[in-house]
């Protein structure tokens, strides 16, 4: 298929504030689209729109052209194939590291528990984790529950894995750790969708860069058209600010 | 250096106290209050004249160094304190022993072999514990069987309670489900606001009268006795108890699912798994922990909410009590014992619990679990 996802008119409103007002978009196979903005310009909702954890008020959301936003689409059967990594990372407190990634497996999956320990395992040992597969979530440094999250994630096999901010509850010196495991999974050939305010990041490793402002899509293209020249005065405001980090 | 405030950074105010206790209790012995058992009667009247004289002076210096001269000058009198708190500690122990402990040693003794009701307050309350011992102890176990059992089916019952009153209808249901949870949901919302809004002593005289009304329409001609070997007053009260502590239960667990944070559903959903699979794998059991706290309060607390069921006959302790009071013509020694035994359960079941959620290393407090 040409796009993987394409979003059709999006509007999203929290009561009588609207947060995103008619967005088009597309994804394609293997793409990795970093999305960028300031605060409240609708980013993170876009981006839960994408596996539904927002439903929209109205518009289209195709995830290989089957429609999510029809009552009749089995949500959960799509979402085996997005994955998502949260800014909270969102791990499950009353499971250790390895039960954290084989839930998903043997629950919705109905795998076997030793197959879904072995991919586990694999996906932890890629994150650089193998030592702590016993580990009681609460014993972790931030940067090793974003990469335990990470391989959760990837446990499920997903097709397009969809990042919300995941470095921004990080101290700066773990940062890189988990911008690494994200270059190597793109180079890997996944498909990523990734808000993110790591500007660095966004240039090295990004397809195609989306800038967003109050609502809408003002620009997007290539990392070196939108960070080196910018069309819109919003952008290169953004960017005068962001440019340092 | 801070001031510590514990009981024993202070000592010297636990011996001085201690010191006029025991004057107070010398004054008894001398005034020839005496027990059966009496061992300061081994030491001549005028020695503990002299020991009351010694041990009030030694308190009142204690008293007047630590309140008045609190300056560093004194420090080196503080070995020579340290023997006079320890005799002020001895003296207590024995007066305490023979002014409290063998008092009480005599007072059993002369309610245990009494024929009636001795005089004196303290042998009249032993009498009523002796004499009256099957009584209570049937109240005993009558009480801690209804609080048990009916917390422990309460819980269960709540647990699909709750189920039912957090059911949202949701559009990509089918029409019929979300009818069924629109009626689950509102049912579990009225009950647990009826329940919750009138007293257990009107609940059980309902549940009594109503479930006698309803065995004697199945059998219209059994006869009282026989309806109650079916639904007797126990069983009304246990059906009381469980259905009263289902409602709260429920809105401890209400409370402790809400209070699981957001993320973790959200984590869960987007995994794959649908809302069933997410709330017993992800949410409950982490609602359930931060809510065993609350459920072991609710047992507590059941222990002496059971008292009202006296009202139907139903045989705790309280309605133990009654019967005691009125057999005996005594009224306050009969209640006074009904509040040590009401307290020392009390006491006891709070230290298990408190055991009990160590070992299941339950949150001491209502800390809320966060996905960090």
């Amino acid at each position: 298929m040409e796009e993987i996802i394409r979003i059709e008119n999006l509007v999203k409103s929290f009561g009588s504030l609207e947060v995103l007002k008619d967005i088009n978009l597309s994804i394609h196979p293997k793409e990795v689209v970093t999305i960028v903005g300031a605060s409240g310009s609708g980013k993170s909702t876009l981006l839960r729109c994408i596996n539904l954890l927002e439903e929209p008020d109205s518009g289209h959301i195709y995830f290989e052209d089957e429609d999510l936003t029809s009552l009749d689409t089995d949500i959960n059967k799509l979402r085996e194939d997005i994955g998502m990594v949260f800014q909270q990372f969102n791990l499950f407190n009353n499971k250790n590291v390895l039960d954290n990634c084989t839930l998903a497996l043997t629950t919705v999956k109905k795998m076997d528990k030793k197959e879904a320990e072995k991919i586990a395992i694999k996906h932890l040992t890629d994150v650089g984790l193998k030592d702590f597969i016993y580990a009681s979530s609460k014993t972790l440094s931030g940067g090793q529950k974003q990469r335990v999250a990470i391989a959760r994630a990837l446990c499920m096999n997903p097709k397009i894995m969809l990042f919300d901010e995941p470095t921004s509850a990080l101290d700066p010196e773990i940062v890189q750790e988990v911008l690494d495991v994200m270059k190597n999974l793109a180079k890997d050939g996944m498909t990523m969708v990734v808000v993110t305010h790591e500007m660095q990041f966004a240039k090295e490793v990004s397809d195609r860069v989306v800038f967003m402002d109050k609502g809408i899509i003002l620009e997007q293209g290539s990392p070196e058209d939108i960070f080196n020249n910018p069309k819109e005065e919003r952008t290169k405001e953004f960017l005068r600010r962001y440019i340092n980090r | 250096m801070r001031k510590s405030v514990g009981w024993l950074d202070h000592k010297w105010a636990l011996a001085f106290f201690g010191g006029i206790l025991s004057c107070i209790f010398i004054m008894m012995q001398l005034n020839n209050e005496a027990n059966i058992f009496n061992i300061m009667s081994l030491v001549d009247d005028n020695i503990w004249y002299v020991i009351f004289v010694v041990t009030l002076v030694i308190s009142v210096i204690l008293f007047i160094r630590h309140i008045f001269f609190t300056k560093k000058v004194f420090a080196k009198y503080d070995s020579i304190e340290k023997y006079l708190c320890l005799y002020l500690a001895v003296i207590f122990v024995i007066c305490f022993f023979d002014k409290v402990i063998l008092d009480l040693c005599s007072k059993a003794y002369i309610a245990y072999g009494a024929t009636k009701r001795p005089d004196g307050f303290i042998e009249t309350m032993f009498y009523l514990i002796i004499n009256s011992r099957k009584i209570w102890l049937r109240g005993i176990i009558g009480t801690l069987e209804l609080s048990l059992f009916g917390t422990a089916f309460g819980f269960i019952l709540a647990i699909l309670l709750v189920f039912m009153r957090i059911q949202v209808p949701n559009p990509r249901d089918s029409e019929n489900m979300q009818l069924l949870k629109l009626i689950g949901s509102t049912f579990a919302k009225w009950y647990v606001t009826i329940i919750r809004g009138t007293p257990m002593m009107v609940q059980v005289f309902i549940i009594y009268y109503g479930g006698f009304n309803v065995v004697r329409f199945i059998f219209p001609d059994y006869s009282i006795a026989q309806i109650n070997a079916i639904y007797g007053f126990f069983t009304a009260g246990l059906v009381t108890v469980t259905l009263n502590t289902t409602a709260y239960i429920e809105e401890i667990l209400r409370g402790g699912i809400e209070a699981v944070d957001k993320g973790q559903t959200e984590a869960s959903r987007s995994l794959g798994l649908n809302a069933w699979q997410t709330m017993m794998k992800v949410v409950f059991p982490q609602a359930v922990k931060n809510s065993i706290p609350a459920i072991g309060n609710e047992f507590i607390i059941n222990i002496k909410d059971t008292s009202v069921l006296n009202v139907i006959g139903v045989f705790e302790l309280m309605f133990a009590t009654t019967t005691t009071a009125s057999t005996y013509y005594q009224y306050l020694p009969t209640y006074v014992i009904a509040a040590i035994i009401y307290l020392c359960l009390t006491l006891v079941l709070t230290r298990v619990l408190d055991w009990v959620g160590k070992k299941l290393d339950a949150p001491a407090n209502k800390g809320l679990p966060s996905s960090n």
